[in-house]
Order: structure tokens, then C-alpha cells, then sequence
């Protein structure tokens, strides 16, 4: 598929787009607010629609979309500012599975499609950091024994395994039950509501049939996962950015002062187009993310690119539009605060912008370099 | 835990002692003594890691900094204050926030006494400044309602002359501290003028009074420091009005014009610097080209506003900078502010994710930081978008420059 094509969405992305907008448009705030940090409810409905099974294959229960569907219906998500691990689970652990294949991850994927099994990937995707340290295994027998810490991984009292990135003599890909010997979840927090959690692992047994990838597979798989992640993280904070630039055009078309509305202030109204400039380039960005997700060899270095653009977006739509509500903007009733943080949960998982740009900054060090050798 | 600021009084010489004469350098020196030992070890951590300290850390600090005469440094000598310089002033400012004392709460020392020694009776100075140098009495400030926020003038709350005392009706909001606060003081509209800023008039009233109900409002950063104040049929007494009725928007000018000036916050700009280098040490950026050329960058525009300040204090109230000055630095201070809060956000990479209880107590450190460095930032961040609304939002600073710019008026 070419990228003009990729923009042009088949039929079937756009009925996936359209109602996925339309169910979470019907969300209301106050539902978000009472869910704290995950709705069982909502969880299945996503599952009945298909969602969490966008990514498997027809035959492992899914829908067999990529990443742009996924990316679609993650923007659906932003702007209904849901907490639940819908990337987590159902598309960077769901993507690394669909790169694994084996009987077991063919049912563990049908369980995640059905809604059954939520899993949380440790230690690459969420966030975008894959050359952080990993928990380190060691072999005994066909088995590994594995020790090592994962400081933020995205799971809550609903998750059941986790797809855990292991190092040592190589990269692997094992599935952890919650309850494994060994292992410590202790949960916590994020800035916007959701559910995440460290995990602790001291010697825990993983099993061969747990093994689901080693060296030059798990890696693939890795990496593909971790495209998923930036196409599909950027695409919900471009949905995120929709709607808190929406809220903010409709706050401004409301409050009066000085006898006016605010929306005829033209200090407002310019920074109200900055804010819509960024918008429209991450926008582009998260295209960008998803062709490249799914049609690109190796897009490292755009999807970095996607990132790092997407996070600046995030951060002056989020900031911008706290100051155009002016006292209002700092409350917690207000669902625009709601939309801020979710943007700062955005923006660390991305990386930040500055950490989205570390890797380019070096390899243009190197091509500067490379110039100087030429021109000599 | 590794994350403590180093105690201040064995800092190096910088470049304030470099602009400062023998005395003041003295002076300088024997201010960040006296902090060192008055300031607890935690309430330091706390309030360095960016929180604000609960109201009896505040009270224990500010009973150790009356006992030197030092709550209100900015008063004359002849109300209570210490009578210092302009230049004094500043240093013990910027010393103060070094030292990771709690904020002395500016409503009774910044706002409210000037006003009332300025023009009160010389009953109202009796009842009210003690209590203000003291530390023991907390103020709120009843300004901005849900129709009054950047247009102040609009204000809806009535204060019905009834003879031997005055009926206030009418709704505050923002008021920040209210929930333990022992005095407000507030503009309530007491006649109907030609323009919306006359009629306004300037009071002060106890928060037992009966009719007075407080609202909390959760801000942001998930920290109750907002109220709503309402007020049904609350008998003002008629000594509870200052000055002269329906001059109340000249005194909130007054006040105003304090507010935006004591607001510059260099002394916590200057620990937040010394934070980020920190966090730069524990997240591996020392060789971060581009994140030390922005530190070096926030470094140059902090000078420039310490200068600025010290620029234009020293140039007194009769300047013309005088009518800038306050809005110049109001701008800059709320950017210099959030500057540093963003960049330590950003350095805190992935894990800015991060918030609460929880959060605190799943790790013993983070990198050599304690959770609550993490934590504490990412509350700061959030709360401190409000330094760009609270005193007069960024818009409606620039438009108090441009008019003077354009206009050639203020
Ligand atoms: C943390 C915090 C603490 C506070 N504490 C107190 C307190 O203790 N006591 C108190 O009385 N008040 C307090 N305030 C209130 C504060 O003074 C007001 O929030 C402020 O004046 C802005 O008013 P507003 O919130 O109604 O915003 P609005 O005035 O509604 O402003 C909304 C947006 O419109 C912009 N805007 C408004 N008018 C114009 C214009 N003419 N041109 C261009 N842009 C414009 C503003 O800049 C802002 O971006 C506090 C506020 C905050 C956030």
C-alpha cells in the first residue's frame, strides 16, 4: 500500500472509524469520572465490537485490521478520554503476538479478542523505550529463571499476564500470570486516572511453553510492537487534542467578560489557530505513524520523528488550552483538565519529545561528521 | 535519601553577592544563617520536591520568623515592619525561597496590610496588623467572582448599607486559603457608579461571621487550595469597611500593583535550577547538548529578571517604570516558572506518567530520587499553569503594556 492509498481509508476502516467515534462521542464525562481507571463494562463492549481482537487474526478471533484501524480506534478513545489499556492490551500486546507464532499465543490472542484476558506488555511499548533496561533471564533447563524490575508498566487489578521483554544471552518474549511465583505487582497511578504498576521480579521460572520468542524473533516482534505503540499513542493524542480543542472553541464562545465573549478577543483567537496548526500536523504525524507501523521496512527514525512532533503538539494544546480557561481551566470538574493530563500521560509514554529526539540528534552527530571527512 | 537540597548557608558566592555592597553581603549571610536552622529538614524536602506545606508547618515557621520581626519585610518601621530597603528586601526574598521555607502567605503581609495601614483607621491598624506580623492570623482575598475574573470591575456582590452595619450578598471564587482562613478581606459593590469601578468598595470581615459558607474546589493537580465563598445576608460590621466608601477599586489597584511584584519567585526559579541539575545527574543528561543549552538559556533569562527586579525597585515609585514594572515581571516570572517546570517534567521522561500515594510508597528511589521528586513535579507542572492566570492573566499583562506602548497611557 502506498501512503496516498493509506490515506485514503477502504471502506472498512471508515465504518470502523465512524463507529467507534460515535460510541465513544455517546461517553459521558461524568461516566469516564466514575469508572476510576477502568469500566468492566465498557471493556466488553469494546470486546463485543471487535476491538480488542483488531489486530488478530481472523482465525485467532480477531478482525485482522492493522495499524491504522487500531490507530483509529485509539483516537476514538482520546477523545473520550477512556482509561482503559486499550493500547496496553489489544494492540502492543496483542501486536507482539500476532509476530509470535504458536499455539499458545493463538489462544492467548483469542482470549485478549474476547475480552477474557487483559495483557499488559513490561518493559518495551508503553512507554516507547525498548533500549531501557530489562528484567535479565537466565537458563536452567529449557525453562528461564528471571529476576529484574519493570518501573511502569500499564496494569491494573484487571490484568491477567503480562508479555514481559527479558535480556541476557538474548532477547525474549515471556508470558507471566499475575500470579506467578515471584513476582510483585504493587500497584499505583498515573497522572490521568489510570491504573499502572511496577513489577518486581525476583528468580521467577518461566516455563518453555512460556517462552513465546527469543532472539531474532522476539525481536521483530518487539519492534513491530513498539510501532504499534508510537502509531497508535499518537493517534490518541491527536483525539485527545481534537477535543480539548473543541472544548476550548466552545468555552471561549460562552464566557463573556468585559461585556464580550472571549472568542473576540483576537490575542485568543490567534492563539487558538496556533493551537490548531499543531493539531493538523500531529495529525499528519500519527498518519505518518500508522502507514509506517504496518508498510514500512524499518520506520524507526520516522517513527521517532512522529513522536517527538506529536509531543510538542501535546504540549502546547494542553498548555494553551488551560490558559484560555483561564481559572476554570484549573479545576478538576472541568473536563479540559481531564484532557491536559491525559496529554502529559501521552507525551511520558511517547518518551517526551526531547527523549523522541536523542536517537536522530546522535545519528545526525554522525552524518555531520561523515561531511566533514567528505569534504576533506 | 539522596534528593535533599544542601543546606544554604555553606553555598558559594554567586553573582548576586557581586552586585551587592559589603553590608549587604553581611546582611545576606546572616538571613541565610537564621534560615538554615529555623527551617525543618522535611518541611525543606517538601517543599522542595514542590509542595505546599499543610497550614501548621506554615504557622511554626512564620512564629520563628516573627520572633525576629521578619513576617512583613516589606512594612515600614513605623507599622511593625522591619523597614528595610528595597534591595534588602529582595535578597531576604530570594534567600527565603533558597532556604525551602514554606511561602509566607502573601494575603496579609503582601496584600491586605499595606492596604489597611495605607488607609485604615487607626483602629483597623490596632485590630489587624499584630495578627498579621505575628503569623497567627490567615487572611483570604475575596476579589474574583464567576462573572469577575480578568474584568475584576464586573463584580456582582452587594454590600447594602443598613445603618449600623452593611449586608453582603453575593459569591466569591478562587479564593485560595479560605478553607483556613480567620479574616477575608474583599470588594463588594456598595453603590451603583456611572462607570463599573465606581461604587466598589473594600472590606474586611471575620470568617466566623455567620452567613459566610466556604466550597472547596479540587484544582488540577488533585490539591484543595481553591474555594468557593459564598455569602448570605452577612452583617458587615461598619468598622469592616477601609478607606472610603466606594474607593475600593483604587485599593485593589494598590494592592494589585503589590501583588504583581512580590510575585517573581526568583529564589524557587533558582532551586528549581539546581533541581534540574540533579535530575540531570540521576537520568544520565550531563551530556545532553541540547538540555544544557536550554538550562544555560532558563539561567540568562532568570539573571535578566533578578536584574529587572532589582533594576526597577531601585528606580522607586515614582518611575515610569513603575506602571510597566509590575506587569513586565508578572509576564516574565510566569514564564521563567513554567519554563523549569516543563523542563523538569520532561527530564523525568517516561516516568512523569507517575502520580500519588501509591506511586510514593512503590519505590524507595527512582534513580537515586525519591518518588516524591517525581511526584512533587508533576503536581508543580500542573498546578503552575496557574501562574499566568492568578494576578492578572499573560493576556491582560500585554495588554497593560501595550497600552502604554501604543497608547502612551496606562
Ligand atoms: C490558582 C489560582 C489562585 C487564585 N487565587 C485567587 C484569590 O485568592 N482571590 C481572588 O480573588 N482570585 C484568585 N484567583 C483568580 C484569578 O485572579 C482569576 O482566575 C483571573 O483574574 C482570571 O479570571 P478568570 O479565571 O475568570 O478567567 P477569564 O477572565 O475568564 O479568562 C479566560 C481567558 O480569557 C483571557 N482574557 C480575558 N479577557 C481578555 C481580554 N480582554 N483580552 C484577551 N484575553 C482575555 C484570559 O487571559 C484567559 O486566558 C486565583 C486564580 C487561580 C488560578
Amino acid at each position: 500500500m502506498t501512503f496516498l492509498e493509506h490515506l485514503n481509508q477502504s471502506d472498512e476502516a471508515r465504518m470502523i472509524h465512524d463507529t467507534a467515534a460515535r460510541w465513544a462521542g455517546g461517553i459521558a464525562d461524568e461516566a469516564v469520572r466514575a469508572s476510576n481507571g477502568f469500566s468492566p463494562d465498557r471493556w466488553a463492549e469494546m470486546a463485543q465490537m471487535g476491538w480488542l481482537g483488531i489486530l488478530a487474526g481472523e482465525d485467532q478471533g480477531g478482525l485482522g485490521m492493522g495499524a491504522a484501524e487500531a490507530a483509529t480506534l485509539a483516537g476514538a478513545m482520546g477523545g473520550a478520554k477512556l482509561p482503559e489499556p486499550f493500547i496496553a492490551s489489544a494492540v502492543v500486546a496483542a501486536g507482539a503476538l500476532t509476530r509470535l507464532p504458536g499455539a499458545a499465543t493463538n489462544t492467548l490472542l483469542a482470549d485478549i479478542a474476547a475480552g477474557q484476558v487483559i495483557a499488559a506488555p513490561a518493559g518495551f511499548g508503553l512507554p516507547c523505550d525498548s533500549d531501557a533496561p530489562c528484567p535479565t533471564a537466565t537458563a536452567d533447563g529449557d525453562a528461564l529463571v528471571v529476576t529484574g524490575e519493570v518501573a511502569l508498566c500499564e496494569a491494573g487489578p484487571a490484568t491477567g499476564v503480562f508479555l514481559l521483554r527479558t535480556g541476557g544471552a538474548e532477547t525474549c518474549l515471556v508470558l507471566l500470570d499475575r500470579d506467578a511465583p515471584g513476582l510483585e505487582v504493587t500497584p499505583y497511578r498515573a497522572v490521568d486516572g489510570r491504573h499502572l504498576a511496577r513489577l518486581v521480579l525476583t528468580q521467577v521460572r518461566v516455563p518453555a511453553g512460556a517462552i513465546l520468542g527469543r532472539g531474532a524473533g522476539a525481536v521483530a516482534a518487539l519492534t513491530h510492537a513498539e510501532a504499534l505503540a508510537v502509531a497508535a499513542l499518537c493517534a490518541d493524542t491527536v483525539g485527545t487534542m481534537d477535543r480539548a480543542l473543541a472544548l476550548t472553541a466552545a468555552y471561549l464562545n460562552e464566557r463573556e467578560q468585559f461585556g464580550r465573549k472571549l472568542a473576540s478577543f483576537q490575542a485568543l483567537r490567534h492563539l487558538t489557530a496556533d493551537m490548531m496548526v499543531e493539531v493538523e500536523f500531529a495529525r499528519s504525524m500519527a498518519d505518518l505513524a500508522a502507514f509506517g507501523a504496518d508498510g514500512i521496512e524499518a520506520p524507526g527514525e520516522l517513527l521517532d520523528r512522529a513522536r517527538a512532533r506529536v509531543c510538542r503538539a501535546a504540549k502546547l494544546v494542553g498548555e494553551t488550552s488551560i490558559q484560555l480557561h483561564g481559572g476554570m481551566g484549573m479545576t478538576d470538574e472541568m473536563a479540559i483538565g481531564h484532557y491536559f493530563r491525559r496529554l502529559i500521560f501521552l507525551q511520558a509514554m511517547m518518551g517526551q519529545e526531547a527523549g523522541a529526539l536523542r536517537r536522530r540528534a546522535a545519528t545526525l552527530a554522525e552524518e555531520i561528521e561523515l561531511q566533514r571527512e567528505v569534504a576533506q | 535519601m539522596t534528593d535533599h537540597p544542601k543546606r544554604g548557608s555553606q553555598s558559594p558566592a554567586d553573582h548576586i553577592d557581586l552586585l551587592l555592597d559589603d553590608d549587604l553581603r553581611v546582611f545576606r549571610h546572616g538571613v541565610r544563617a537564621f534560615l538554615s536552622e529555623a527551617v525543618p529538614t522535611e518541611t525543606r524536602t517538601r517543599v522542595d520536591n514542590g509542595y505546599v506545606p499543610a497550614k501548621p508547618e506554615i504557622v511554626a515557621f512564620l512564629r520563628k520568623l516573627a520572633s525576629r520581626g521578619w513576617v512583613a519585610p516589606g512594612w515600614p518601621r513605623e507599622h511593625g515592619g522591619p523597614g528595610w530597603t528595597q534591595l534588602q528586601r529582595f535578597v531576604f526574598n530570594l534567600e527565603l525561597a533558597r532556604s525551602g521555607a514554606p511561602a509566607v502567605p502573601p494575603f496579609g503581609t503582601s496584600m491586605v496590610g499595606p492596604v489597611i495601614y495605607t488607609f485604615g483607621t487607626d483602629d483597623q491598624k490596632a485590630r489587624y496588623l499584630p495578627g498579621i506580623l505575628s503569623g497567627e492570623e490567615f487572611w483570604c482575598q475575596g476579589f474574583s467572582e464567576p462573572g469577575a475574573g480578568s474584568d475584576l470591575a464586573n463584580l456582582r456582590t452587594r454590600a447594602e448599607d443598613r445603618g449600623d452595619h452593611y449586608l453582603l450578598n453575593g459569591q466569591k471564587i478562587w479564593t485560595s486559603k479560605a478553607q483556613y482562613a480567620d479574616r477575608i478581606f474583599l470588594l463588594a459593590r456598595t453603590d451603583d457608579g456611572e462607570r463599573k469601578q465606581h461604587g466598589i468598595s473594600f472590606f474586611v470581615l471575620d470568617m466566623d461571621t455567620p452567613g459566610i459558607e466556604v466550597k472547596p474546589i479540587i484544582s488540577i493537580d488533585m490539591n484543595h487550595s481553591l474555594n468557593e465563598v459564598f455569602f448570605t445576608d452577612v452583617k458587615i460590621p461598619r468598622d469592616g469597611l477601609v478607606g472610603e466608601r466606594g474607593k475600593g477599586w483604587n485599593y485593589a489597584k494598590f494592592l494589585l500593583g503589590n501583588e504583581r511584584t512580590g510575585i517573581t519567585n526568583v529564589g524557587r526559579c533558582r532551586n528549581q535550577i539546581e533541581r534540574l541539575k540533579r535530575l540531570a545527574r540521576a537520568r544520565g543528561l550531563a551530556s545532553d547538548g541540547a538540555f544544557l543549552t536550554e538550562l544555560a538559556r532558563v539561567e540568562a533569562d532568570l539573571t535578566a529578571m533578578e536584574i529587572t527586579e532589582i533594576r526597577l525597585l531601585s528606580a522607586g515609585p515614582g518611575a515610569p517604570s513603575a506602571l510597566t514594572g509590575p506587569s513586565i515581571l508578572k509576564l516574565q516570572s510566569a514564564q521563567i516558572q513554567q519554563t523549569l517546570q516543563a523542563m523538569i517534567v520532561s527530564a523525568l521522561g517516561p516516568m512523569a506518567a507517575a502520580r500519588g500515594k501509591e506511586f510514593e510508597s512503590a519505590f524507595e528511589d527512582l534513580d537515586g530520587l525519591s518518588p516524591g521528586f517525581f511526584d512533587g513535579a508533576v503536581g508543580e507542572y500542573l498546578f503552575g499553569r496557574a501562574a499566568s492566570i492568578y494576578g492578572g492573566t499573560n493576556q491582560i499583562q500585554r495588554d497593560i503594556l501595550a497600552k502604554m506602548a501604543l497608547d502612551g497611557r496606562a
